[in-house]
């Protein structure tokens, strides 16, 4: 369903993505991970058609995307900037969305707008931030496009809706299977959702797994400094955090037995990727520790 | 599971043509509001052609569209641009388009906002006269018409050349603030030059002429509006 190769994207000399690759041929619902500013709006923008590919091979549905009809009646991309006309209420969008979107759920939209308190008589102009994003991601789950991306779509929502809706989303998944990809920040509330992971780092696809691959990919070590220390020859070592007299360590997890007086801790996924996707210049702890005001701050 | 649907680009513009008329309906009622408007103000663009009271009292009038003509190719202009603004063709991204079948929908739409026009300054005009009749009391005889289809075609093309000449340059203004300069600067030194004689040069005299280079600048210009639009990546924000 989405095919892509070395796929490149720059904005006059920035350069977004430098070499993104990956393959999605069946329903499932992924999730799009990476630090801000990575590239993961100008991906979803690349797959709906909405931008082009500055070098590299794209293909959704079979078909090249950037501006391309069967990929839109297609494809839904849903954003935070997504507007709609202004005299149109909530019930006229609804009803006019079925025109457009061959398989849209109009009776379903409107249940959960009823289920959200949001009165279809409103203007979507009207709405409050968590409003429209309970809004577009409704409109965007009852289009059952065979893609569907949300682009941060639950910005602005408070936790209960936020649980609402991703039940709303695994819900509809199951009764109509189709490719979800949700860019969020959210990985951990995100985690008993999705079944894949798209970690995006520095432009390139850093990790395209299952979400149980991820967490296995990596451990924590706690103990005492001495103890831990010795022990990292035997790891690949992703960082490490000193907290007065207990140090950890996060490393890519072996087979090796465990040294005595180090604890083993398992991680979530949403740590995994923070550790893979961490800046070079260390943690904020460095910083504060090597600062000349250090002592001030501490 | 899943299955990946066709559309006919022709019944996408269709619909989105429809959709459209519904979403910026609030152009017709600008139009019609400030047609009354403007009638009732202006008299309906009456004067007077002369009178007599030796035998008969009397009070030849005529009603022009004249005023509303040129009143129509200015809003068609405004309304173009507007259509082409980013605020307004953002909301077209909410259903499934494409910048080319959006160019389309979107001349489409401004045809049938154009015959819309006619029709609401026909209406206003008859309005205004029976405002006049049933103000001043006066016996009304009807002398003459001169309605032609062909008025009423040129009146239509004109307001759709006003309406794309101003989609067209925010269009231009959107692709290449450069060449949008270079644009105004050229429209500005053809108007400063304008003469009777550039007029035939550009549009020919008779009515039919008119029609038919008017057509030929919409279809040009829509021609180019489409492959700028063509090369655009579409922007939300």
């Amino acid at each position: 369903m989405i095919t892509c190769k070395q796929l490149q994207k720059h904005y006059g000399k920035k350069e977004i993505l430098t070499d993104v690759s990956f393959q999605i041929d069946e329903p499932k619902i992924i999730g799009l991970i990476g630090r801000n500013g990575v590239g993961k709006s100008t991906l979803l923008k690349i797959i709906a058609g909405h931008a082009k590919a500055s070098k590299g091979y794209i293909e959704v549905v079979g078909q090249k995307p950037f501006q391309n009809l069967t990929v839109a009646a297609n494809v839904i991309f849903i954003e935070d900037a997504m507007t709609f006309p202004a005299v149109l209420t909530l019930k006229e969008i609804l009803e006019s969305a079925k025109k457009f979107y061959a398989k849209f759920a109009t009776d379903l939209a409107f249940k959960l707008l009823k289920f959200s308190n949001i009165s279809e008589k409103n203007y979507h102009t009207q709405l409050s931030k968590g409003q429209k994003a309970t809004f577009n991601l409704i409109y965007g789950i009852a289009s059952r496009s065979a893609i569907t991306l949300l682009d941060e779509p639950m910005n602005g929502m408070d936790e209960a809706i936020r649980n609402d809706m991703y039940r709303v989303i695994l819900k509809d998944f199951i009764a109509y299977p189709r490719v979800i990809i949700i860019s969020s920040h959210y990985l951990n509330e995100m985690e008993q959702l999705i079944e894949d992971i798209l970690l995006l780092h520095k432009g390139k696809v850093a990790l395209f797994a299952p979400v149980e691959e991820v967490q296995e990919l990596a451990v924590k070590l706690v103990g005492q400094k001495g103890n831990v220390e010795p022990a990292l020859d035997k790891y690949e070592v992703l960082a490490t955090y000193e907290n007065g007299p207990i140090f950890e360590a996060i490393v890519r997890k072996n087979d090796l037995p465990l040294p005595e007086n180090v604890r083993m801790l398992s991680l979530s996924a949403s740590d995994v990727c923070q550790v893979l996707t961490a800046t070079e210049g260390g943690s904020i702890d460095d910083i504060y520790r090597k600062s000349e005001y250090g002592a001030e701050y501490l | 599971m899943t299955s990946i649907v066709k559309v006919s680009t022709a019944r996408n513009i269709y619909e989105q043509v429809k959709w459209k008329c519904k979403a910026y309906s609030s152009m017709f009622s600008t139009v019609l509001i400030l047609y009354i408007l403007l009638t009732l103000l202006s008299g309906g663009g009456s004067g007077s052609l002369g009178m007599g009271r030796s035998f008969v009292s009397y009070r030849e009038q005529y009603y022009t569209l004249d005023s509303l003509f040129i009143f129509t190719v200015l809003t068609m202009f405004i309304f173009g641009w507007l259509l082409a603004s980013k605020s307004i063709s953002r909301d077209n991204f909410s259903i499934v388009t494409t910048s080319y079948t959006e160019a389309i929908s979107s001349a489409l739409f401004l045809v049938v906002l154009c015959i819309f026009t006619l029709v609401a300054a026909i209406s206003t005009l008859w309005i205004s006269i029976l405002v006049d009749i049933l103000r001043t009391g006066d016996l009304f005889i009807f002398h003459s018409m001169e309605y032609s289809l062909l008025t009423f075609i040129s009146f239509t093309v004109c307001s759709l050349l006003a309406a794309s000449i101003g989609y067209f340059i925010h269009v231009v203004f959107d692709f290449s603030k450069i060449v949008f300069a270079l644009l105004c600067v050229g429209m500005f030194l053809l108007i400063r030059q304008y003469t009777i004689e550039l007029w035939g040069i550009l549009f020919g005299g008779s009515a039919f002429q008119i029609i038919g280079r008017s057509t030929i600048y919409i279809i040009l210009l829509w021609l180019l509006i489409v492959l700028m639009r063509q090369r655009r990546e579409v922007t939300r924000t």
